[in-house]
């Protein structure tokens, strides 16, 4: 489904990935990405979804190379992205900032986004004025509108508690069993990644450690030393 | 962090009611057409012509105005140069006139397209930049046309510094050139130019269009992973911002029969920039009120000498004190009152 | 067409003297958008203000005396415009601010306007610099020579004050990285003080200069600002060495240009400036005060 060969992002002198290669070959997958501060996920998340141009390597999605398309064409051939720092419409209402983007990509069934992310009491609430936690459900619902194949959410938990953090991989995993999405999830809550994720990469300073299954990357001798020192 | 130039939270109506059939059935559209078709008779009113006169000045400001303030709530983007929109048709309109042999109507369709042509050109570059640079680059074209128009190789076409005076030949939607140049008869084509350029940016700040780009100002980045192009749209805005302005510079070559570089040098040029400002751009008819507001100015203080010191503090104030301008000032008022009646508050727009 | 007189000793002595005029005013405006990241819209009022109390000061006294003078008059004012104007307004967009220059400029017009009236002053040089000298062959003006020396002279001061001072180096400092150069203990408030004065100071200058070389008249700020801006610009935001390299080429571009093809000559710094921001849309970041 997704296959990400060799891929290279440098910003000047700094390497931040070297030449990841993995593969995400099914779909209705939650595949996690995990590796500590610097690891280059987040370098990974921008040149999968087409922010940066790597310097080396491509980007395969069933097949197609998507390397050189537009952020724009990548969204509107199903594959989409939420953001570390919550980036929303903070002066549109919740209804009208979905509004928008559906009908930009058309969704056939935005109520039940709506109440998938427990977005109804906030519906029609400007967006800077409510929770935190509410404005990171929007982030990842705005995310998940026009039926998106693939998505990468970059640090869906960020900043929130242990029970909401599992509550959030809870309705992602019913999400991606529903829908037959591919997800991709960046996070630091190893434990929850650990919990959820079918498969995992384990990346660390800009390069692939491992990829396979929770249980076999959890005792991989190469993520243990990597995280060694790291509060885990 | 906030900024003149940014949109408040306001949000437009809501998809659903945007249809046509509900637009017509609104009381507000019929109040509409009572205004336009009473505002024809103003002239009637209105009997002296000093004051007709200033009106007239005051509304072709206002048009301009307006066509800034839009791209500025919409885009976030400010025209510093102006002037080149309202003196490109101006000139475009007495080439026609002068040295294509062209009858007056063409000869304004000519401006009207040549400038929006123009802005299309300019505006692929131009909507590219941030914010600052492209007030930087358009402050540079409104230069770079006032000496193009007053080089000595152009004299024969543009009159150089003396400005191109024009002489119509047929007539423009029945009006001769005596009738243009005389405020009486020249009213109701500036009032409906007017009006028509209020329903159109009423219409586009309602649309669809309307909201992407107010989206886009907010966010680009997230338009675009939502699968919008942030380009375009920018684009068609500042055409349509140009092409507004040019109203405002083809009203202005009728009336007075004369192109000028005054027209395009950004200092005076800048006047529908300081009109909005004053007026404030955060409703679609505050540029006009800043305008009239300029105008009437003009007339109280331009004896004294002294309008432009106080324009030049109006905007200093404006923006330091004031950034919502006279009309967000007066709809925040409103609001207070509104919700001190107990009916809760109303959108900005 | 004669190519001798085209490319003669002095015409590159005019494209050197025009370029130190603007060098001069650029570096203010490029040293104010480096440290402060303020667009000074009213860059070029303040240098018609310096020449206009040029004059004024010449007429009484002389103009050496409006050599020195104005510009520290003109620094005062600078004082006056960071701390009334652009510390107040700090936390705005630059717009706003650039907006508020924009009106500053509005506002010093009329002034210079109702203290000196309307029509073009003629500021005549010193009687030191008056009358040209023979130059490789040709006879060239005194006055412009000077102006090419002292447009020289600031490069290399200005050079040796950001590389060789504490405050220079600091204000290269908190140009790139102005967090962590006020963490380091500079005094960001002082040094924009600073710089302002620095900057509005050469534009004093630079209309000091420009008296005796081009005519004082209500619209030379305008003329300017455009010329300056794009200097500015095309040298890379906030580089000083940028828009030195910028001043030069554009004289340059001026001087021969007008010569060879008048008409291309007035648009090419136009074309220059929509060139550069072709090339890089994005618009510019901040850049090294360098």
């Amino acid at each position: 489904m997704l296959r990400v060969e060799d891929l290279s992002v440098s910003y000047g002198s700094v390497q931040a990935l070297e030449g990841v290669t993995f593969e995400v070959a099914e779909k209705g997958r939650l595949h996690g990405i995990i590796g500590p501060n610097g690891a280059g996920k987040s370098t990974l998340m921008d040149a999968i979804t087409g922010r940066r141009k790597p310097t080396r390597g491509r980007v395969l999605v069933d097949g197609e190379d998507i390397t050189d398309r537009s952020i724009a064409w990548r969204r509107k051939r199903g594959m989409s992205r939420s953001f570390q720092r919550t980036s929303i419409f903070p002066g549109l209402t919740v209804r009208d900032q979905l509004e928008l983007v559906a009908s930009q990509l058309g969704e056939p069934d935005l109520d039940q986004i709506i109440d998938a992310f427990e977005l109804r009491e906030v519906v029609d609430e400007i967006a800077d004025s409510i929770a935190y936690g509410d404005q990171r459900r929007v982030d990842i619902a705005l995310a998940m509108i026009g039926r998106p194949q693939l998505m990468l959410l970059d640090e869906p938990a960020a900043g929130l508690s242990t029970t909401e953090t599992i509550a959030l991989f809870e309705h992602l995993t019913v999400l991606v069993r529903q829908r037959g999405v591919t997800a991709l999830v960046v996070e630091h809550d190893v434990d929850a990644v650990f919990r959820f994720c079918d498969d995992i990469t384990a990346l660390d300073l800009g390069r692939l450690l491992v990829t396979g299954k929770p249980a076999d990357v959890r005792s991989d001798p190469r993520v243990i030393s990597a995280y060694l020192g790291t509060a885990a | 962090m906030a900024s003149i130039a940014s949109t408040p939270a306001a949000t437009g109506p809501r998809l659903a009611d945007s249809g046509l059939v509900a637009t017509l059935a609104r009381p507000a559209l019929w109040l509409w057409v009572v205004v336009v078709v009473a505002g024809l008779f103003v002239p009637a009113v209105l009997t002296s012509s000093f004051y007709l006169g200033m009106l007239i000045n005051g509304v072709t400001l206002g048009i301009a105005a307006i066509g800034i303030g839009f791209l500025m709530y919409q885009c976030g983007l400010v025209m510093f140069g102006v002037a080149a929109f309202i003196g490109l048709p101006a000139y475009l309109l007495g080439i026609g006139s002068m040295h294509l042999g062209l009858g007056v109507t063409v000869s304004v369709l000519f401006a009207l397209v040549g400038s929006a042509a123009f802005a299309a050109v300019v505006g692929a570059l131009a909507v590219r930049a941030r914010p600052l640079p492209f007030a930087m680059l358009t402050l540079a074209l409104a230069q770079m046309l006032k000496s193009t128009a007053t080089l000595q190789g152009m004299r024969p076409l543009t009159g150089g510094d003396d400005g191109l005076t024009m002489t119509f030949s047929g007539t423009f939607f029945g009006f001769t050139q005596s009738q243009l140049a005389n405020g009486v008869t020249f009213w109701p084509l500036a009032w409906l130019a007017l009006c028509g350029v209020l329903t159109v940016v009423w219409l586009a700040a309602h649309s669809r269009f309307g909201r992407v780009l107010r989206a886009t100002q907010a966010n680009e980045e997230r338009m675009r992973f939502s699968g919008f192009d942030t380009y375009l749209p920018r684009l068609v805005a500042f055409v349509m911002a140009s092409f507004i302005i040019a109203v405002s510079g083809v009203l202005i070559g009728l009336n007075s029969a004369f192109a000028s570089p005054e027209l395009l040098d950004f200092a005076t040029g800048g006047r529908p920039l300081v009109a909005m400002l004053v007026g404030g751009a955060s409703t679609i008819a505050g540029p006009l009120l800043g305008a009239l507001l300029y105008t009437w100015g003009q007339d109280a203080f331009g004896a004294t000498g002294h309008l432009e010191l106080l324009t030049g503090i109006a905007v200093v104030v404006v923006i330091a004190a004031f950034p919502t301008g006279a009309s967000g000032f007066v709809m925040q008022l409103a609001r207070r009152v509104r919700a001190a009646a107990g009916r809760g508050g109303g959108a900005a727009r | 067409m004669d190519f001798a007189q085209i490319f003669s000793v002095a015409q590159f002595a005019n494209a050197l003297a025009l370029a130190s005029l603007l060098t001069i005013l650029a570096s203010g405006l490029a040293l104010i958008f480096g440290l402060r990241d303020v667009m000074n819209f009213g860059h070029g009022a303040f240098y018609m203000l310096g020449a206009y109390l040029s004059y004024s000061v010449s007429q009484r006294v002389s103009f050496w005396a409006a050599l020195v003078i104005v510009p520290v008059l003109m620094a005062a004012l600078g004082a006056l415009f960071e701390l009334a104007v652009l510390r107040p307004l700090q936390r705005r967009s630059h717009m706003d601010v650039a907006l508020v220059t924009f009106g500053l400029a509005l506002i010093i017009g009329p002034v210079v306007h109702q203290l000196w009236g309307t029509a073009p002053l003629s500021v005549e040089p010193p009687a030191a610099l008056s009358g040209s000298v023979l130059l490789l062959g040709t006879q060239y003006p005194v006055y412009r020579l000077f102006l090419i020396a002292v447009g020289f002279g600031t490069c290399l001061a200005l050079a040796g004050w950001l590389k060789y001072t504490r405050s220079g180096m600091h204000t290269r400092a908190v140009s790139q990285q102005p967090h962590v150069a006020r963490m380091m203990g500079v005094n960001t408030d002082r040094l924009s003080l600073l710089v302002v004065c620095l900057g509005i100071g050469f534009a004093g200058l630079a209309g000091v200069l420009a008296g005796p070389y081009l005519s004082v008249d209500p619209g030379m700020g305008s003329a300017i600002l455009i010329s300056c801006l794009i200097v500015v610009v095309v040298g890379g935001l906030g580089s000083i060495g940028g828009a030195i390299a910028a001043a030069f080429v554009y004289g340059f571009i001026q001087v021969i240009g007008t010569v060879l093809f008048p008409s291309i000559a007035v648009l090419a710094p136009y074309l220059l400036l929509f060139g550069v921001l072709l090339w890089r849309p994005q618009g510019f970041g901040r850049g090294r005060v360098a």
